[in-house]
């Protein structure tokens, strides 16, 4: 399924300004950042129609359906990776968020070069 | 000079009359006087010799020898005068004289000490009067040897005198005996007529398995017992029969009323009496007896001319291990009755095979005299009917089951719990329990039909639970009171974490949102010198975020470990804002810390690294390290320093009175140091080195800080 991928990133997060700087951050590493989702939903049908690679998926999102619901879906149609950025450290989350079995997970405040460091890692893993 | 010389002619000494100028009247004078003396003490002691060796039976006779040696010497003295007035012989005359001292010495020495022993011995005047007296007894004794020979002549006399009259009497007597014989041969006969009846009875006596026993009754003493009746006591046959009497045998309370009935026996009032009494072992143990005693009266014999006295016959059986049976009887049941009372329980008996139950009192108190109390009703009747209508309404098929149970004989014990009307009316209870009480029913089956196996009698008691069913339901509902109580508290500890969950959560993205903002922003500038403030900015909100992060993590959601705090918000400053040749030695010990004081510490390391970060390291390359530990002291030290080459080109006037640099880093650090109530300590001499000592944070959890779960 990998060969069929896009060579891109899927940024998903309600937040706009939090969404915006990752992709700046991401489109600094000189990725390609194919769009950005603020729901479930959206996140689901941007990830079937662009093939990303790698998701970076916000736990609370808009609408029906959290972060973990969206990412179990792309990783079923699509088989992206997926980096959950959360804002919680609850362990009912953490144990929703093991069931996807994620590349990595990033905690707010994601700071400084620790998202590029993830990216970049997760990248060379495949 | 030879000894014969020394003694008779001592070195041509005069001879004595010399002294006496041999005048011949006084020569002759000595010499006559000498001789007489010498010659009379010669024939003194051959006296005293001659009586003392008659006299063997003197006392002292060595005296005697002593006088006898010492007057021969004396009168030897005298003989050598005699001899010296012509002769100077004073040798052998001095030898004399100590010969004649020593003896005439050891004479009187030995007198002193001896007259007192020989005034004590009786002198012949004395042995006279004893001999006088002797002489008189003697006397008397042949005056008595005659009056006796006086007397047995008389003795003699009378002797022959009661010879004659025994011959008379034997006479007399041979003539009574024949008539005795005559009578004894009666006797004789009718004792053999009595023989047979006689050993059957005596058989019958001794071999009885009870005791008997037969008693004088004017005496009391005990004639004769068999073995049965002595065992039963304790005693030997013999130390019973002819020994002892009835009475005496018999326990101290009941002798007084057995008296009485003997005496009514002995009146003649009653024939025979029959009583139930104790008597004593003789261990000193009581023992019961019955006791049935008929007086016999000593007919029959007056043929043989002797008449016999009244006799008591009793038989005596032991009864002992039955009247302590039965008494142990009464007292378990009486025990047994007690204790019901005093459990208030109510007993009641079902008799199956003929369709009748009993209660007793307690029980028919409950049923409200319903049922009769320690009488036999049908269980068939109305009685048995209108009790049933007493049960609750909801508990009549409950109860109807078990006893179904029971009476069909499928269970053996049946245990039940159901609701009565209230009997006593007691208006009390009556309020708070609406007019019915609770009963616990245990019943068992106690007999059942050898062939069928069908139940025949069953038992059980009732016991009034109402108080104890009613404290449960109290206990119920103050448990289900308290439990809803807790359930409100939980759901608003829940309610309130989920609060600051999400107060926490909404900070950090807000936060998130300002680094993002903050970063954009930092990409519109040109000047170097504003971006790198804009970065520093940034550091300082992650910084707060990271607090928030912590927070949330932490199952109290007030309070967390420094330790992990620092280290992480150490390694992701140098992480986004240092070149790879910058490396971290970290040393935090753990310390529990709430918001209030994580706060102005992130943001104090922040600041310190990042200037350091800023400073220090021009190459790229070298250590920051960050230690915090406790203090023996008190409070705790935390220490910020490098390796690098930072030192300010003009330290003391680059420097503000907390030795830190001018600025907004300065400025921030200070007034953080401020208010954690700490000090601060810049050095410079091998990189750049703050010493910090902070009082130790008191944090008031409810969990333990151990506990603290490290993210």
């Amino acid at each position: 399924m990998s060969d069929r991928l896009q060579d891109c990133v899927l940024v998903v997060d309600d937040e706009f300004l939090i969404a915006q700087t990752l992709s700046i951050q991401i489109e600094d590493m000189g990725l390609i950042v194919c769009g950005t989702a603020a729901t479930a939903a959206d996140a689901i049908a941007l990830a079937k129609a662009q093939r990303p690679r790698l998701v970076l998926m916000d736990m609370r999102l808009k609408g029906v359906g959290d972060g973990v619901d969206a990412a179990l879906a792309i990783h079923e149609f699509v088989g992206s990776k997926v980096i959950f950025i959360t804002a919680s450290r609850e362990p009912a989350m953490l144990e929703r968020m093991n069931q996807d079995h994620p590349a990595a997970i990033l905690y707010k405040p994601v700071f400084g070069r620790q998202l590029q460091t993830v990216v970049r890692e997760v990248l060379a893993a495949e | 000079m030879s000894l014969t010389d020394w003694l008779l002619d001592p070195s041509g000494l005069t001879p004595h009359g010399f002294c006496l100028s041999w005048l011949p009247g006084l020569i002759w004078l000595h010499a006559g006087s000498d001789a007489v003396i010498g010659l009379s003490y010669f024939s003194i002691p051959l006296a005293l010799a001659w009586f003392v060796r008659k006299r063997n039976d003197l006392a002292y006779r060595w005296v005697g020898h002593l006088f006898v040696a010492f007057i021969l010497a004396c009168g030897l003295t005298h003989m050598l005068s005699i001899l010296t007035l012509w002769m100077p012989a004073y040798g052998m005359e001095g030898v004399v004289k100590l010969v004649t001292a020593l003896l005439s010495v050891a004479t009187a020495a030995m007198l002193w000490p001896l007259v007192p022993r020989v005034l004590a011995l009786p002198t012949p005047a004395q042995l006279g009067r004893l001999n006088a007296d002797l002489t008189r007894t003697i006397q008397e004794q042949e005056r008595t040897a005659a009056l006796l020979r006086e007397s047995e002549a008389k003795v003699l006399a009378a002797n022959s005198e009661l010879e004659r009259r025994v011959a008379e009497r034997t006479a007399e007597l041979r003539a009574a005996n024949a008539q005795l014989t005559e009578a004894l041969a009666e006797r004789a006969a009718a004792l053999e007529a009595l023989a047979g009846s006689e050993a059957e009875y005596r058989a019958s006596f001794e071999a009885a398995a009870v005791g008997k026993v037969q008693v004088n009754p004017e005496t009391g003493l005990m004639l004769r017992v068999n073995n049965a009746f002595a065992s039963m006591l304790g005693y030997n046959r013999a130390d019973l029969a002819g020994r002892m009497a009835w009475p005496d045998l018999l326990w101290g309370e009941d002798r007084a009323a057995q008296g009485l009935e003997l005496a009514r026996l002995l009146a003649g009032e009653a024939s025979v009496y029959v009583r139930e009494l104790r008597f004593r072992r003789q261990d000193g143990t009581p023992v019961w007896g019955r006791v049935s005693a008929t007086l016999v009266r000593g007919a029959g014999m007056r043929k043989a001319g002797a008449r016999l006295p009244p006799l008591l016959l009793a038989v005596v059986e032991d009864i002992d291990t039955m009247h302590k049976t039965a008494l142990a009887l009464k007292e378990s049941e009486t025990r047994l009755r007690l204790a019901a009372e005093g459990a208030k329980l109510g007993i009641w008996e079902l008799d199956l095979a003929r369709g009748l139950g009993w209660v007793d009192r307690r029980t028919a108190e409950v049923t409200g005299g319903t049922l009769p109390a320690e009488r036999w009703f049908p269980l068939h009747g109305p009685e048995y009917a209108a009790w049933a209508d007493w049960v609750h309404p909801d508990d009549r098929g409950e109860r109807a089951a078990g006893l179904s149970l029971l009476q069909t004989g499928a269970a053996e014990l049946v245990q039940m719990q159901y609701r009565v009307r209230r009997a006593d009316g007691d208006p009390d209870a009556a309020e708070g329990g609406g007019g019915w009480i609770w009963l616990s029913h245990r019943s068992a089956i106690v007999a059942r039909d050898p062939v069928t196996w069908a139940p025949t009698r069953a038992t059980g008691v009732l016991i009034d639970v109402t108080e104890r069913a009613e404290a449960e339901a109290a206990l119920r509902e103050a448990k289900a009171d308290l439990e809803l109580v807790v359930a409100e508290r939980t759901a608003a500890l829940k309610q309130r974490d989920l609060l600051l969950r999400e107060v926490y959560h909404r900070v950090k993205n807000n936060l998130q949102i300002i680094d993002g903002l903050v970063m954009m922003q930092a990409l519109q500038l040109k000047d170097p010198d504003g971006r790198q403030a804009l970065m520093g900015l940034r550091s300082r909100v992650y910084a707060l975020g990271l607090v928030h992060q912590q927070l949330m993590a932490s199952p109290d959601l007030e309070s967390f470990d420094i330790a992990p705090f620092l280290d992480e918000l150490a390694r992701n400053i140098l992480l986004s804002g240092a070149d790879d040749g910058v490396g971290l030695d970290i040393a935090i010990c753990p310390l529990t810390v709430n918001l209030d004081f994580a706060i102005p510490l992130g943001l104090l390391v922040t600041e310190l690294i990042t200037n350091s970060l800023k400073h220090a390291f021009p190459e790229g390359r070298g250590t920051i390290t960050i230690a915090m530990r406790r203090r023996e002291e008190g409070g705790v030290l935390l220490v910020v320093a490098d390796d690098g080459d930072g030192i300010p080109t003009s330290p003391p006037a680059g420097e503000d009175g907390g030795g830190y640099r001018r600025g907004l880093g300065g400025t921030i650090v200070k007034g953080l140091v401020a208010q954690l109530d700490g000090t601060i300590e810049m050095r410079f001499d091998k990189g750049t080195r703050a010493e910090i000592i902070l009082p130790t944070p008191v944090v008031d959890v409810a969990g333990s800080p151990v506990e603290m779960a490290a993210p």
